[in-house]
């Protein structure tokens, strides 16, 4: 045995080398990857289209952006509630990433911001604050209940206003409503429609 | 309120826009350790979402890449003296020289979107080798072009789940440097795994 270890030569001890380095590299990625497919079908497994959601079902890879769409909380509320000055560039970060920023730490193994977002869901709930809209405009990322819930203006107002029916168009993002809808003109003429809706209601824009 | 790297210029793009993102990716195309993959993918995002520009960031950041990769390589090209003096009348420098110009394409062209890590070596090889710089070029459009439609896409795709589709990227790009890795290990140990002997043993060429 020590014979056969003895014969082996230089450039195939760099062999193995290389092959496992390029093993302990790709494992742990594999498993990222896999970890990725199932965070990718999180949206659709709990169809987040169909609203009223759980606040359980945060993750720490979702921006503030995405949870105020996503469960129909004014994003101004959101960073009041956070701690964090309200900024479109902020809104786009992850939970995780913000939560490292502000070096809040982990709560029962999570960013501790994630819990502090989920008591502020379950606080605008039992307590609706109308905010404005942090962009100050509506725009295709948006859903008809966030713009609604932002501004004050009811839901059934704007769907009267662009012509389209409530039932089950409300969480969908006005990018996908036009799609599902085959809305005249497209995207950017239901976006200016809901805009022209605001605008006839007298929204102010915030001032965050 | 602690601010990482990645962090900072995600926060400076938002707010200074597409000349913001041509010069951080220059930078990086320079080799200084920003994070490009996720600004593109960033980009791509932050464009869907009406923060960026869907016009100006793509070209001025394509440029940008393109003007620092370039850069590089001239940087290369000009430390090749030294380089040469040093290294030049080694077999090893005449093997990896003759290696480059018969297979460097097709390493520029992986390095610029799926095995980004090593770009840098990569680049400034191509430039102190002697490298034609035409070939170089064409195959830097080519990569980043692929690594601008790619990843910038998946962010676009993504918009504000953009972070989640960073870190499979990351994972993916890591991968596929340790198959390249696991790959080269495979390749030594079939070439020289039978003849221990008879085969001299090239490490000590």
């Amino acid at each position: 045995m020590i014979e056969k270890i003895k014969s082996i030569s230089k450039v195939q001890w760099l062999a193995v080398a290389l092959i496992v380095i390029g093993v302990a590299i790709m494992i742990p990625k594999a498993m990222g990857m896999v970890e990725f497919y199932k965070e990718s079908r999180y949206a659709a497994e709990y169809d987040f289209s169909a609203g009223n959601l759980s606040p359980d079902l945060i993750r720490p890879w979702m921006s503030i952006r995405y949870i105020a769409v996503a469960y129909a909380v004014p994003q101004i509320y959101l960073y009041d509630a956070v701690g964090i000055e309200p900024h479109p560039e902020t809104s786009m970060l992850s939970l995780n990433r913000l939560n490292q920023q502000m070096e809040l730490g982990q709560v029962d193994g999570q960013p501790a911001l994630m819990k502090t977002v989920r008591e502020a869901i379950l606080a605008y709930r039992a307590d609706p604050v109308v905010t404005g809209l942090l962009e100050q405009e509506a725009h295709d990322w948006m859903t008809v209940l966030y713009i609604s819930n932002s501004t004050g203006v009811p839901v059934e107002t704007i769907f009267a206003g662009i012509g389209l029916p409530v039932e089950g168009n409300a969480h969908k993002p006005l990018g996908f409503l036009s799609e599902t809808t085959n809305y005249s003109g497209g995207t950017k003429a239901l976006v200016a429609a809901v805009q022209k809706v605001l605008d006839a209601q007298g929204v102010e824009p915030s001032n965050p | 309120m602690s601010i990482d790297i990645s962090s900072l210029v995600l926060n400076w793009m938002a707010t200074y826009g597409s000349p913001m993102v041509a010069g951080l990716l220059y930078l990086g195309g320079l080799g200084l350790p920003l994070p490009g993959t996720l600004l593109v993918i960033a980009s791509g995002a932050f464009i869907r979402q009406s923060m960026l520009d869907a016009v100006s960031t793509p070209i001025l950041g394509y440029l940008g890449t393109i003007a620092g990769d370039s850069s590089l390589y001239a940087i290369g090209f000009f430390a090749s003296g030294w380089i040469e003096r040093r290294f030049g009348q080694t077999a090893a420098w005449k093997s990896a020289h003759a290696l480059f110009e018969r297979r460097g394409g097709i390493a520029i062209f992986l390095t610029r979107w799926l095995l980004t890590a090593i770009a840098f070596p990569i680049t400034l090889i191509a430039g102190s080798s002697g490298y034609r710089f035409r070939k170089f070029f064409t195959f830097v459009l080519l990569g980043e072009f692929t690594w601008f439609a790619i990843y910038g896409g998946l962010g676009y795709a993504f918009g504000s789940q953009w972070e989640l589709i960073s870190d499979f990227i990351s994972d993916f790009s890591g991968f596929a440097l340790g198959a390249v890795v696991f790959g080269g290990g495979i390749y030594l140990l079939v070439k020289f795994g039978k003849k221990p002997t008879s085969n001299p043993d090239p490490i000590q060429e």
